[in-house]
C-alpha cells in the first residue's frame, strides 16, 4: 500500500512541484495519473521509490517511511518497487537478455558483478521474464535492432524478473506509435492482473488512461484536482484537469 | 515591418565595424547582407605568410637547384639493400614490443583518469577540471621530448622508450575516451539506481557496456600511431629502429634506410589493416 | 554466432520453451578468453625484453634538475626578444607549421584528387593511395633528415620537410570530403544548362571548402607539435634549442622553453577547436 499524506515538494529552484497530495493506493491496483506537461505527475512517481526526496508531509510504501531510508535500506526498499522510463533506458549495445539479467546486478557480489558472470537459474529466470511479455524470441538479439514496441517489453521484462510489488510507469508509451502503445498497455493490465502488482502509470493520452486503467488520477498544477475510478470521470472533470485545454488523445499527432 | 526582420539577425563586433547591407525588394520587404569576412581572413592569411615566409627564410630556388640532389637520394632509397634485412629485424621487434607495452599501460592508465574527466559522471567541477589541465598539459609535450628525458633519467634503452610511448598514449586516450563517455545514454544508468543498484553497480553494468567498445577501438587507434611515432624514439637513444635509421643516415647508407624505410612500411600497413578491420567490428 | 542468432529468430515460429532458449544461448565465453590470452601472451612477450635498470648514476639529478627547470624558468629568456630568446623561437616554430601547414594543404588537393575512386578510375586512384601512404608512413623526422641534404639545416628545411609530411594525412582527409560528395546537385545544375567550370564553381567547390579549411586548421595543429620537435635534427625551431639545454643539463633554460611551448600548444590548440567546431556548425 502507498500512502501520501500531506506531501509538499519544492525543487531547488524555488518550483513547487506537489502542494498537499493526499492518496492512498492498495496493493494490485492499475492506476493512471493525468494532467498536463509539468502538472507534477512524474514527481509523484520519483518521489515514491525516493529517486526524488519529499520537501514535506510522509510518504509510506508498505508501512514504510520512504524518507527515512538511507544507503543500503533504501536499496533493498527499491528492489521491490520497479520502474519503466519513457525511453526504455536499455543498453541498446547489449542483448535483450543480457539487460533482463541486470535487474540481478544489486543482489550480486563485487566479483559476480565485475566480470558478470550469472548463474543458470538466473539466466532461466530471465528467460520466463522474457517469454511473460512475449518476446522469448528475441532474447539473443541486441537491442538496437529491436522496434520500439519490443524495446519497451524487454524494460517490462526487466522489471519483472526484479520481481516487484509495484511497477511506476513514466511515460510508458509516450516514444511508441499508437498500435504498440496499445499492445504495450495490454501488457500492463495483463501483468496487473496476473501477478497482482500495483501498476502507477504516467500517461499523456486520456483515452488510453480511461480505456485499460482501473482508477484515474488527475493532477493540476502540484494538486490532485480528480480521484475515482475511470469510468466515473466526466468531460467536465477532464477538461478541469487539463485547465480547458483540449486534452491529448492518441493519434493526435502532436 | 522592417525594423523587426533587422533586428532578428544578430549582430557580432564585426558588423559593427564593416555595417551590414540591407536590400530592401521593389515589394518593400527587406533583408539584411553581412558584409563577407572572407578578404579580412584572406588578407590574415597572406600576411602570415609573407612574414613567415621572412622568418624562415624559405627560398624555392635553392629547394629546386638541388632537387637533383634529393632525387639521387631518393632512387637509392628505392633500391633497398634486401642483405640488411637480418639487421633490421631485432630493432624493429623492439619498436612494437614498445609500441605494445606502451599502449597497454598507457591505457589501462587512461581509462579510471577519463571516468573521472567526464562531466556527466564526475558531478565534481574541481577534479574534472584539473584532471582535463593536466592531461592537456601532457598532451602539449612532444613525445621526442619526454623520451629524452626519460632517456636521461632512465638510461638509454627500450625502457625509456616504453615510458614516453606510455605517457603519449595516456593523455590521447584519455581526451578521446572522456569526450566518449560524454556522449553515452545516462537512461540505463538511472534505471540501474532505480532498481536499487549502488554507484559502482549501476556503472559498471549499464555504463561499462556502452564505453568498452569506444575504448577499445581508441586504443587500437593509438596503438597505430604509436608504431609509427615509436619507430623514430630511438633517435634520442630510446631503443628500436630509431637507433638503426640514425646509424644508416649517418654513414649515408640510404640503401640501408631504404630497407629499413620498407620494412617499417609493411609492418605498418598490416597493423593498419589489421587494427581498421578490428575497429569496424568494433562499431 | 551468426547461425546461433537465427536459431534463435526460428524458435518464434516452433514456440520454444524456455528451458530449450536457454539450451540454445550463444557460448562467447571462449572468444573472450581467446582475446584475453592474446593480449596476456602480447604483453608478456613485450614485457620480457624491456629492461629496466633502475635510475642512472645521473638519473636523479636529472629528474631534480627537470623539476627545478619547470618550477625556476628562465625569466630573461621566456621574455626577451633576441634571435635566441623564447618568443622569437616560437614564433619562428609557428611560421615552419603556417608554410608547411599550407603548402602542404596545396600540394595535397591534386593527390587527393588523383586518388578518388569517384573521379578516376580504380587502379589509377589505389596507386595514388599508396603512394599517400608511403608519405604517411616515413615518419618526419626522417623527412627532415633527408631534405637537409637539399636546404641545409635551418627553417627553411624544416617548412619543406612538413610540406611533404601533412600532404599524407591532408590528402587522406580530402579523400573522404571528396567521395562524399553530393552529385545529385552537378545534376541538377546539368539540367540548368551550366558548363563544366561553372559546375565545379558553384557544384563542388561550396560543398569542399568547409572540410577542406577544417581538415587544415586540424593539420595546422599537428604541425605545430610537429615542428617543435624538428629542430632536434636541426630543422629549425625551438626543439633544436630545447634539446641542446637538456642536453648540457641547463635546466632553467629548459624550464622557459617547455613552459613556453605548453602555452603555445594550448593556447593553438583552443582557437583551433573553436573555429573548426565553428566550421562544423556552418557559420
Amino acid at each position: 500500500m502507498i500512502e501520501f499524506e500531506h506531501v509538499y515538494k519544492t525543487y531547488p529552484n524555488g518550483f513547487t512541484a506537489l502542494k498537499d497530495i493526499n492518496l492512498k493506493i492498495e496493493q494490485g491496483e492499475f492506476v493512471a495519473i493525468i494532467g498536463l506537461s509539468g502538472a507534477g505527475k512524474s514527481t509523484i512517481l520519483r518521489c515514491i521509490n525516493r529517486m526524488h526526496d519529499v520537501t514535506q508531509g510522509k510518504l509510506t510504501v508498505d508501512g514504510v517511511d520512504v524518507n527515512s531510508l538511507k544507503g543500503a535500506e533504501l536499496r533493498r526498499f527499491r528492489r521491490k518497487v520497479g520502474m519503466i522510463f519513457q525511453s526504455f533506458n536499455l543498453v541498446t549495445r547489449s542483448t535483450a537478455i543480457k539487460n533482463v539479467l541486470t535487474a540481478d546486478v544489486p543482489d550480486m557480489g563485487f566479483f559476480r558483478v565485475l566480470f558478470g558472470i550469472f548463474s543458470k537459474e538466473q539466466k532461466l529466470r530471465a528467460l520466463e521474464s522474457l517469454d511473460k511479455v512475449g518476446i522469448l524470441s528475441k532474447a539473443y538479439t541486441r537491442c538496437d535492432q529491436l522496434s520500439g514496441g519490443q524495446q519497451q517489453r524487454v524494460a517490462l521484462a526487466r522489471t519483472l524478473n526484479q520481481n516487484p510489488k509495484i511497477i511506476l510507469a513514466d511515460e510508458p508509451v509516450a516514444s511508441l506509435d499508437p498500435i504498440t502503445a496499445r499492445q504495450v498497455m495490454q501488457d500492463f493490465v495483463r501483468i496487473n492482473k496476473e501477478y497482482k502488482i500495483s501498476i502507477l502509470l504516467n500517461i499523456h493520452h486520456i483515452d488510453l488512461a480511461l480505456q485499460y486503467c482501473d482508477r484515474v488520477i488527475g493532477v493540476r498544477a502540484g494538486e490532485i484536482v480528480f480521484d475515482g475510478p475511470a469510468a466515473t470521470i466526466t468531460q467536465e472533470q477532464i477538461d478541469f484537469v487539463y485547465n480547458g485545454k483540449k486534452a491529448p488523445r492518441l493519434g493526435d499527432g502532436e | 515591418m522592417d525594423n523587426e526582420n533587422v533586428s532578428q539577425v544578430k549582430l557580432t563586433w564585426f558588423d559593427k565595424i564593416f555595417k551590414p547591407q540591407v536590400i530592401t525588394l521593389p515589394n518593400g520587404h527587406s533583408t539584411i547582407r553581412r558584409r563577407s569576412r572572407a578578404p579580412i581572413i584572406i588578407a590574415l592569411v597572406l600576411l602570415a605568410i609573407v612574414l613567415s615566409l621572412r622568418m624562415t627564410g624559405f627560398d624555392l630556388s635553392i629547394v629546386i637547384k638541388k632537387f637533383d640532389k634529393l632525387l639521387d637520394l631518393m632512387v637509392k632509397l628505392f633500391h633497398p639493400k634486401w642483405s640488411f634485412f637480418g639487421k633490421v629485424v631485432r630493432p624493429l621487434i623492439d619498436t612494437i614490443k614498445m609500441s605494445i607495452l606502451g599502449t597497454v599501460i598507457g591505457c589501462l592508465l587512461a581509462l579510471p583518469v577519463s571516468v573521472l574527466a567526464s562531466t556527466n559522471i564526475d558531478k565534481n567541477r574541481v577534479i574534472v577540471s584539473v584532471l582535463r589541465f593536466i592531461l592537456a598539459l601532457i598532451r602539449t609535450l612532444p613525445t621526442l621530448v619526454i623520451a629524452l628525458v626519460c632517456a636521461l633519467i632512465f638510461g638509454l634503452g627500450t625502457f625509456a622508450g616504453t615510458l614516453a610511448i606510455s605517457i603519449f598514449t595516456f593523455g590521447i586516450v584519455a581526451k578521446m575516451l572522456y569526450e566518449s563517455i560524454e556522449t553515452i545514454d545516462m537512461g540505463p544508468f538511472e534505471a540501474m539506481e532505480a532498481m536499487g543498484a549502488n554507484k559502482f553497480q549501476a556503472f559498471w553494468s549499464a555504463c561499462v557496456p556502452q564505453i568498452l567498445p569506444v575504448y577499445l577501438s581508441h586504443s587500437l587507434y593509438c596503438f597505430e600511431m604509436n608504431v609509427r611515432a615509436s619507430a623514430i624514439l630511438g633517435y634520442v637513444g630510446a631503443g628500436g629502429l630509431g637507433i638503426t635509421i640514425n646509424e644508416r643516415i649517418g654513414w649515408r647508407d640510404y640503401e640501408g634506410l631504404g630497407m629499413v624505410l620498407l620494412t617499417l612500411f609493411v609492418v605498418v600497413v598490416i597493423i593498419e589493416f589489421t587494427s581498421e578491420y578490428l575497429r569496424g567490428r568494433l562499431s | 554466432m551468426a547461425v546461433k542468432l537465427k536459431d534463435a529468430e526460428r524458435a518464434f515460429d516452433e514456440h520454444l520453451s524456455v528451458a530449450e532458449m536457454y539450451m540454445r544461448r550463444p557460448r562467447m565465453w571462449w572468444l573472450y578468453t581467446l582475446i584475453v590470452l592474446i593480449v596476456a601472451v602480447l604483453v608478456g612477450w613485450s614485457g620480457s625484453t624491456i629492461e629496466f635498470e633502475g635510475l642512472t648514476v645521473t638519473g636523479r639529478s636529472v629528474a631534480q634538475g627537470v623539476i627545478s627547470g619547470i618550477t625556476h624558468p628562465d625569466l630573461k629568456l621566456m621574455f626577451g626578444t633576441g634571435e635566441t630568446d623564447v618568443p622569437y623561437l616560437l614564433l619562428q616554430t609557428m611560421a615552419i607549421a603556417v608554410l608547411g601547414t599550407i603548402f602542404g594543404a596545396i600540394l595535397a588537393i591534386p593527390f587527393a584528387f588523383l586518388a578518388s575512386t569517384n573521379i578516376l578510375p580504380k587502379p589509377i586512384a589505389y596507386f595514388f593511395r599508396v603512394v599517400i601512404l608511403l608519405i604517411r608512413t616515413i615518419p618526419s623526422l626522417v623527412w627532415a633528415l633527408m631534405w637537409i641534404r637539399v636546404t641545409g639545416p635551418g627553417a627553411a628545411c624544416g617548412v619543406i620537410t612538413q610540406s611533404v609530411c601533412s600532404i599524407g594525412m591532408i590528402s587522406k582527409m580530402y579523400i573522404t570530403a571528396i567521395e562524399d560528395l553530393d552529385t545529385r546537385i552537378l545534376e541538377s545544375l546539368d539540367a540548368m544548362g551550366c558548363t563544366p567550370f561553372q559546375k565545379i564553381r558553384y557544384g563542388v567547390i561550396p560543398q569542399l571548402t568547409a572540410s577542406f579549411i577544417s581538415t587544415t586548421i586540424y593539420r595546422f595543429d599537428i604541425n605545430l607539435k610537429d615542428a617543435t620537435t624538428l629542430g632536434i635534427v636541426g630543422a629549425g625551431g625551438i626543439g633544436a634549442s630545447l634539446v641542446q639545454c637538456l642536453n648540457s643539463r641547463r635546466w632553467a633554460m629548459v624550464g622557459s622553453f617547455v613552459w613556453g611551448l605548453m602555452i603555445l600548444v594550448l593556447i593553438i590548440e583552443y582557437l583551433s577547436t573553436q573555429v573548426r567546431s565553428k566550421l562544423a556548425r556552418g557559420e
